[in-house]
């Protein structure tokens, strides 16, 4: 694994000290058994022993322990600031919440949250004075939702209660009043299906409609903006920009992408990849792909290790690790692009399981077919879309035009759901086949032997059913 | 030592092997040891009943008093999962100087819901957000600020006129005892809240979510 993919053992060992402490093992154990998982995943894969062997193996082992030691303490001792609190802000977020809506506010001392009634709430971009109290997060003990986890990832450090707003003179070009305009001009020029799918994949807001249609067809993940939305964005950078600055224009368009799509935990991983891949294309080296996410998604864990509760980013995270394995698992190319799409099923089918309830069954099949034709679909419902978001004469046209290709999808996605009617609805067996899976793919890449391969696919299913049990 | 490749390989093997073990024991030994002690406010254990409660049957539609920057506010009826666009329309739609931009049209209604719709300008006052269920944020000081007879302390209701100790006492455990007022009228079942003070109520509280 060293020589292969050098960070895995570090990201795989965060993520077992994270996992830990989630589970209640004591920081200082959490650390040892990411320790742990970092050497037993160097050593139990090492097939050859060159001479510098020992002195990378101690490097991996001594960043390893060093970043370990910086997640755990600041997933374990967070800060939590207290009291009253006054200042002058930007809501950077805002959404729907049970009857009311969440708003993230973005003040001098941090991000807090809030909640609002639904009729008065805040829109993101209003620039507001607030005075208030801040109070930990509030925890439901008899629920599965940890609030502060949740919040947390989204970079929020406490929740405001009690608050008094004042709105203040907007400011015209702050992203979130950028994000907040193109939302409203959206939903207020689109008709029903094409405003959902572009909420969804330019700003990243969720329309519930559309989600429960994709949501019968174990087909969600198009809704949340994430490698497969970068990586269009990226191929659409390369197909645009010439010459020697394409990788430049590229990542510029990537980000701005990424930071208009409210920069979730997923599109952030995603966009370090594609980062990372167009670096090394411009320098001529091309970097192993299961590599470069253990890279980003440790990277990601070190700036904020909440991320490691984030459903979004674990799921991304997931099915990333499946593509890129088999895209390095020496498989036929035609082979592994088969798989692709039922792999990341595979891979996930147990967490969507855990999280969201039954997983359609209907998904491994509409998956494969769903991937290419929201390729197209997505570039062309903003393309044809685009007329009327900018309210030129005539705009209805490419309107209507986009919403005739989403109603058509859509009744092909039902077709295919009443032919594959079953759901996935245990957790614990998805997640022992995809566990295993990853490891025994893990085993083939790394070129283990058969008896190697199998204890490996073994033990990752061991340690992710022992940290979904605790 | 000279080891042969071969011993070499089997050693790091047995010593990857133990670490994964030792790493799987220690998860297993010390899983659930450690809680954070950090203040942490905890919502109240969910309430609960020995019985099952009996089912209500399915509503036929919902009733929804809209009030504000409509042509016709008031009370109406509208079928179950309207949105408040639905409601607005047969308010007769938004008054001009409605603040468009503050509501949520699409909003999901709830049977017995007072949804008001706020003016342009209105929002340019200091405004309240509900609090999440915990302490309330509103006060019968602050004009315009109605106070949430879901969410308010019994100190709180005290100050509203007509309500004494024992009302405020009563107003807390009746939401308790029946789950939180839908409505403003649901104040009608609290002992000591009769028409005439409920009328006079009306305008300075509000039912929260």
């Amino acid at each position: 694994m060293l020589g292969i993919m050098p960070s895995m053992p570090i990201f795989l060992g965060w993520c077992a000290a994270l996992g830990a402490l989630g589970g209640g093992v004591p920081p200082l154990g959490a650390w040892g058994v990411g320790m742990l998982v970092t050497a037993g995943a160097i050593w139990s894969t090492a097939l050859a022993f060159p001479r510098n062997f020992w002195a990378v193996g101690s490097a991996a082992l001594l960043l390893g322990a060093l970043g370990g030691a910086a997640v755990v303490y600041r997933g374990a001792f967070p800060e939590r600031p207290e009291g009253k609190i006054e200042g002058e802000g930007l809501v950077t977020a805002e959404r729907p919440w049970g009857g009311r809506r969440a708003v993230l506010v973005t003040l001098p001392q941090g991000t807090f949250l809030a909640f609002s009634s639904p009729v008065t709430g805040l829109r993101e971009g209003d620039r507001v004075a607030v005075t208030g109290t801040l109070e930990a997060f509030r925890r439901s003990p008899g629920g599965s939702f940890d609030a502060e986890r949740y919040w947390r990832a989204r970079g929020a450090k406490g929740e405001l209660r009690g608050a008094s707003w004042t709105l203040l003179p907007p400011e015209r070009w702050s992203l979130a009043a950028v994000r907040s305009s193109l939302r409203k001009k959206i939903l207020l020029t689109l008709p029903p299906l094409t405003r959902g799918y572009l909420l969804a994949a330019l700003v990243g807001v969720s329309d519930p409609d559309r989600a429960a249609v994709h949501r019968r067809a174990g087909t969600v993940h198009l809704l949340s903006v994430s490698g497969f939305h970068v990586g269009l964005v990226g191929l659409f950078g390369a197909l645009i920009f010439r010459g020697r600055g394409r990788w430049v224009l590229s990542s510029v368009l990537i980000w701005v992408y990424v930071a208009l799509a409210g920069a979730p935990p997923s599109a952030v991983r995603s966009a370090v990849m594609a980062q990372g891949a167009l670096l090394g294309w411009t320098l001529g080296r091309r970097g192993g792909i299961t590599n470069a996410l253990a890279v980003a998604g440790g990277g990601m864990l070190l700036w904020n290790p909440w991320y490691f509760w984030d459903v979004g980013w674990r799921l991304s995270v997931l099915a990333t690790l499946a593509l890129a394995l088999l895209a390095e698992s020496r498989l036929p190319h035609r082979v592994a692009g088969i798989l692709a799409s039922p792999g990341a099923w595979i891979a996930t089918a147990g967490e969507c399981a855990a999280v969201f309830g039954p997983v359609p069954l209907a998904g491994l099949a509409i998956n494969l077919v769903a991937l290419p034709a929201f390729g197209v679909l997505f570039p062309v419902g903003i393309l044809a879309g685009l007329p009327s978001l900018l309210e030129l004469p005539g705009g209805w046209v490419g309107a209507d035009f986009a919403e005739d290709c989403f109603v058509l999808w859509e009744g092909l996605s039902d077709a295919l759901v009443r032919l594959f009617p079953g759901s996935v609805t245990d957790a614990w067996i998805p997640t022992g086949i995809g566990a295993l899976a990853l490891g025994t793919l893990g085993g083939r890449v790394l070129g283990l032997p058969p008896g190697r391969t199998l204890f490996l696919g073994a033990a990752t299913m061991a340690f992710w059913g022992m940290i979904k049990l605790i | 030592m000279n080891l042969s490749p071969k011993t070499r390989q089997m050693l790091v093997l047995a010593g990857g092997i133990l670490c994964l073990l030792v790493a799987w024991i220690l998860v297993g030994i010390f899983a659930g040891r450690w809680k954070e002690t950090a203040p942490t406010s905890m919502a109240g254990p969910a309430l609960s009943t020995k019985d099952p409660l009996p089912t209500s049957p399915p509503l036929t539609e919902l009733v929804v008093y809209l009030t504000g920057a409509v042509r016709r506010p008031g009370v109406f009826s509208v079928p179950p999962g309207s949105r408040l666009v639905a409601v607005v329309e047969k308010a007769g739609g938004l008054a001009p100087e409605a603040d468009a931009e503050r509501i949520n049209l699409a909003q999901p209604v709830a049977d017995g819901a007072h949804l008001h719709i706020p003016r342009r300008g209105d929002r340019e006052r200091l405004a309240a957000l509900a609090p999440p269920g915990g302490g309330a944020p509103t006060s019968p000081e602050d004009p315009g600020r109605p106070v949430d007879v879901n969410s308010a302390s019994a100190e709180e209701l005290e100050k509203l006129p007509g309500i004494g100790p024992k009302t405020a006492q009563a107003v807390v455990e009746d939401r308790e005892r029946n789950g939180p007022f839908r409505s403003v009228d649901d104040l009608g079942r609290v002992k000591g809240i009769g028409p005439k003070k409920l009328e006079a109520l009306r305008p300075l509280v509000t039912a929260g979510p």
